[in-house]
């Protein structure tokens, strides 16, 4: 690179932002902070805020309420055009009727860099995106990869302190997809650059973002990193958005040493550690993920720190890496069991009935 | 001259589309009937009642009005056809007349069987066409709004009338009122020049110039000008009717006035056509026709209207104008007063 | 057997229609060659129209009033279009949407009847500005360049919004939006964003209004007093009123090309800009 971005890393933080459109609340009271040079993905179910979110930010969207600040700077007030808040968005919006290298150097313009340097900012961009190659091309004639790498370009070129990416890869075809999402994570490290990735897509947010923001309807269910949201999703919908969770119901019974004791089914319970104390009678759920879950042909009578529960094989679905097994526990429900490779419980057969067993510690209470 | 609408550019258009439809006079040929190209509106209502329905009951020959907006209008209309078009008479005006002439569009009149020739002026009946009324043009203006009493021509100068006169539209009028301010200015037809210097001293008093009797009409009673500088004493009996505001002035030192006339085409029923000139140039029909249009009959015999006296009195001096040598000039004037005028 | 002839009757009233329209268009350019003998040819017409200044001033006065009369309907136009195509209710929208169909629906003679009401001596205009005490002399609001041009502008108006809100609804708001976080001002996205993007709507608004005014008739006629020169009138008061019908037709041959030109040039920057955009 024959020039560096002067990009000064800043952080975001949102508070208690409302906005209402046409009488309906998109945004329910959001609160969240992100950290300089963290990438965030906002994740969530479609028409659940993400959008909004970002154009709130941006600025084109003014909040009911709340305040938006960058870099301890409240921008609420501020106009799009000088909050130096860069977005890519969702169909890209390249401008048709400039070439690449124009639409690469139209923020450059706007802020009367001097074109010695425009001239460098547009190289660098350019080759650091690949584009080099289709500078005079106007944008009906890319493919959606090469539109997205130009979205980026351009907005990176303006030297952003945040940048907001719109569902940058939902245009792309899924095998482009995969690979660009490690590219983009690499892109945005390596600029270094406060970033707020949206998606529907918990793969795509598990693997570019540093943590992740789950939205339910307005609001922000859960913020962490892939893990803790893997295993402490504090709510169901939480649980259910990032991968598969077998449930039991049941009623507590006596915590002894931060475990619970829960009853699922007559003369059948199962232990899961709590960190809060749940009274005895409540009624609770518990999340057990697929792969947490080992066959036995029999009960091995009280093997200390696992839970057992009896279930009979419906089916099992072969997917290359791993294989889906479908259980039916004795009340009718369905239990999934995911093992990989050459596992050794795949051996078993269908209508087999065997015990689903997992440790104590990979149970997750989850409140009802 | 006329309303400039959808209506005449159809016909403009047919006429220079020159959409050769099949030749229908033969079929007509029977039933003597008498097509006659002439205005609408008074015109033709006059002609209807004094000429055309009592000749009818006279002779059992009917006749029928094909419309014109103005005489120059037809000139292009028989041109485009090459005079292929079926109608027996035209009411024109004698510029566009002797043009068709010169172009062989016309039938030669048997002057002879004309009767009544004898009691019209010198030459108002020769074979290429005949006088059937003359047309005073005088001043108009509105009492109520110009500061003083029009008397004389020259009073078109006084820079109180400045922007409140409507004048013709370029050689609108046949060329006449053109004609008139080089004959008041010492020249004549062929002499324009001091015409042309007398009107550049109206010229900030000119804020509109019109290019049709209906336009004269509505600018007056609308309230636009104050001043009609040049109009046909016919506009004042219609701007009569919209107050008594308005009066007639026939300025001093004399007036112009134009003749019109009728004409017989090539191809016309020349026996009808003949009779019906007789008796349009008739004594009664005359007078009527006259008192009607409010113009002066052509006819000697024939008394003049109470009405047209008021406007036009006795003792008016009358000035012919040399209407053949103008219409040969008529374009390039209507190019200069464009240019140095308008 | 019945059906198939349909859409070849349907053709018909069109196809005559335009076959009179060069049956006349042919005997226009037929006259315009007249050489007085009825038998040869020749440009003599076109010479003097050429060569004669006083001529020539009708042809560079309609096309400066034109030219005007365009620039300020697309100046105009355009907010209106604007407006009622991004910040109108669907109301105000339906409401304004209909004023312009009732302007074409309106007879435009009619139209031009109006505006006399309006800017005459005595008109609307004068009366208010007489009654405001802005001025004891009423102002000449026509018989003059002024009147003609609100007279051309007024009727071309509508054509120019309706072809402007089309590309305009069809505008992409995120490109504007784009624009404004890449830090360019508000006049900045609308000159270098959303004008370029409207540009085909700009080209046949451009092209219509323009066409229309250097073609117009009844609106020099009326709101000029014979003191604003435009070729339709020359072409009517020749042919017409002088009955000199060669050289009208000849005026109305140049009147032709310069309106076949002004197609040509118009289309075929259109074209340029689209090839580069689109595919
Ligand atoms: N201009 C608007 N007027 C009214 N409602 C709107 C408007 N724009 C969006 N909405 C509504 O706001 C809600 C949130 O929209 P938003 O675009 O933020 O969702 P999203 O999470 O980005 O969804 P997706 O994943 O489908 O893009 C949706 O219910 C949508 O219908
Ligand atoms: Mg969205």
């Amino acid at each position: 690179m024959t020039y560096s971005l002067n990009l000064e890393k800043r952080g975001v933080a949102l508070r208690g932002l409302t906005v209402d459109l046409q009488g309906k609340r998109i945004l329910d009271d959001v609160d969240l902070e992100i950290e300089p040079g963290e990438i965030v993905a906002l994740l969530g179910p479609s028409g659940c805020g993400k959008t909004t979110m970002l154009r709130a930010i941006a600025g084109l969207q003014p909040p009911l309420r709340g305040d938006i600040s960058v870099g301890g700077k409240i921008m609420t007030k501020v106009p799009p055009y000088q909050r130096n808040v860069g977005m890519v968005f969702q169909n890209y919006a390249l401008f048709p009727h400039m070439t690449v290298a124009d639409n690469v150097t139209f923020g450059l313009r706007m802020k009367n860099v001097a074109a010695a340097r425009r001239d460098a900012v547009q190289t660098a961009s350019l080759a650091m995106l690949e584009l080099t190659a289709l500078r005079d091309a106007y944008p009906a004639r890319l493919s959606g990869g090469q539109q997205q790498r130009v979205a980026i370009a351009r907005t990176i070129a303006t030297e952003p302190s945040v940048l907001l990416l719109d569902e940058p890869l939902s245009a792309l075809d899924k095998k482009l997809r995969e690979g660009m999402r490690i590219e983009l994570r690499a892109l945005l490290k390596k600029v270094g650059i406060t970033a707020i990735i949206v998606t529907h897509d918990q793969e795509e947010a598990l693997a570019i973002a540093d943590r992740i923001a789950v939205m339910d309807r307005g609001r922000i269910a859960q913020i962490g990193t892939g893990a803790e949201l893997y295993h402490k999703p504090n709510s169901r919908f939480v649980a259910d958005f990032i991968g598969y969770m077998n449930y039991f119901e049941g009623t507590v019974g006596i915590q002894t040493g931060g475990l619970l004791d829960i009853t699922i089914a007559p003369n059948l319970s199962i232990r899961a550690p709590s960190a809060q104390t749940i009274r005895e009678g409540e009624r609770v759920s518990v999340g057990v993920r697929p792969e947490a879950i080992r066959l036995a042909p029999q009960k091995q009578a009280s093997v200390p720190g696992i839970n057992a529960v009896p279930a009979q094989l419906v089916s099992k679905e072969f997917l290359g890496v791993v294989t889906y097994l479908r259980f039916e526990d004795d009340s009718g429900i369905e239990r999934m069991v995911i093992r990989s490779g050459e596992d050794h419980d795949l051996a078993v057969s269908d209508g087999a009935r065997c015990w689903l067993q997992w440790p104590e510690q990979a149970s997750i209470v989850i409140a009802a | 001259m006329g309303t400039f609408n959808r209506r005449d550019f159809m016909k403009l258009a047919a006429a220079c589309g020159a959409v050769g439809l099949a030749d229908t006079s033969s079929l007509m040929a029977q039933e003597k009937l008498l097509k006659i190209i002439a205005w609408g509106g008074s015109y033709g209502e006059a002609m209807r009642a004094n000429w055309m329905d009592p000749f009818a009951a006279q002779s059992g020959i009917t006749s029928e009005i094909q419309l014109q907006s103005s005489s120059m209008e037809t000139l292009a209309a028989l041109r485009a056809n090459k005079g292929r078009m079926d109608d027996d008479l035209w009411l024109s005006a004698i510029s566009p007349a002797t043009l068709a002439m010169r172009d062989g569009l016309l039938e030669p009149i048997p002057v002879d069987k004309l009767a009544n020739a004898a009691h019209l002026p010198e030459n108002m009946a020769n074979e290429n066409f005949v006088g059937v009324w003359n047309l005073p043009y005088g001043i108009i203006y509105n009492s109520e709004t110009t500061p003083f009493e029009i008397r004389e021509w020259t009073d078109l100068k006084d820079e109180r009338l400045k922007g409140k006169i409507g004048a013709p539209y370029g050689a609108n009028y046949n060329g006449l009122f053109i004609a008139l301010l080089a004959a008041l200015a010492g020249g004549d037809e062929k002499n324009v020049d001091p015409g042309f210097d007398l009107a550049r001293e109206m010229k900030p008093n000119f804020s509109v110039f019109t290019t049709s009797d209906a336009e004269q009409v509505r600018l007056m009673s609308s309230g636009e000008i104050d001043v009609i500088a040049f109009t046909p004493v016919s506009n004042y009996f219609s701007l009569r009717k919209a107050g008594p505001q308005f009066r007639f002035v026939s300025p001093k030192p004399f007036i112009p006035v134009s003749i019109n006339n009728i004409v017989m085409l090539k191809g016309a029923d020349v026996e009808a056509a003949t009779r019906f000139i007789d008796f349009a140039i008739g004594k009664v029909a005359q007078e009527g026709i006259a008192k009607q249009l409010g113009c002066l009959p052509i006819n000697t015999q024939a008394a003049v209207s109470p009405e047209l006296r008021e406007a036009v009195p006795a003792d008016t001096q009358f000035r012919y104008m040399d209407e053949p040598t103008i219409s040969t000039q008529l374009a390039a004037w209507n190019d200069r007063w464009q240019q140095e005028i308008q | 057997m019945r059906q198939r002839l349909v859409p070849y009757l349907l053709v018909v009233p069109s196809f005559i229609l335009i076959v009179t329209l060069l049956m006349g268009l042919s005997s226009v350019l037929g006259w315009s060659l007249d050489d007085g003998t009825g038998s040869g040819a020749t440009f003599a017409q076109y010479e003097s129209l050429v060569t004669n200044a006083s001529y020539r001033r009708f042809f560079t006065s309609s096309l400066w009033l034109a030219g005007v009369a365009t620039a300020v309907a697309l100046v105009l136009g355009f907010p209106a279009a604007y407006y009622m195509e991004t910040k109108a209710s669907p109301r105000q929208r339906k409401l304004i949407f209909a004023a312009l169909l009732a302007m074409f629906l309106s007879d435009y003679v009619l139209k031009m009847f109006g505006l006399v009401l309006i800017l005459g001596r005595t008109g609307l205009v004068n009366k208010l500005l007489l009654w405001l005490g802005v001025t004891d002399e009423p102002f000449r609001l026509m018989f003059n360049e002024f009147g003609v041009l609100v007279g051309l502008i007024s009727g071309i108006l509508p054509y120019m919004i309706l072809s402007l809100n089309g590309v305009i609804a069809r505008l992409d708001k995120r490109l504007q939006e784009a624009a404004a976080l890449l830090g360019a001002a508000p006049w900045q996205v609308f000159l270098l964003i959303t004008v370029p993007l409207c540009v085909p709507g700009i080209l046949a608004g451009t092209m219509l209004s323009f066409l229309l005014s250097l073609n117009s008739f009844v609106t020099p006629m009326l709101l000029g007093g014979g003191r604003v020169d435009m070729i339709a009138v020359f072409i009517f008061d020749q042919s017409i009123n002088l009955g000199n019908l060669p050289l009208g037709s000849a005026a109305a041959g140049i009147l032709f090309l310069i309106s076949a030109a002004a197609i040509l040039a118009l289309t075929v920057a259109g074209d340029r800009f689209h090839r580069r955009f689109q595919r």
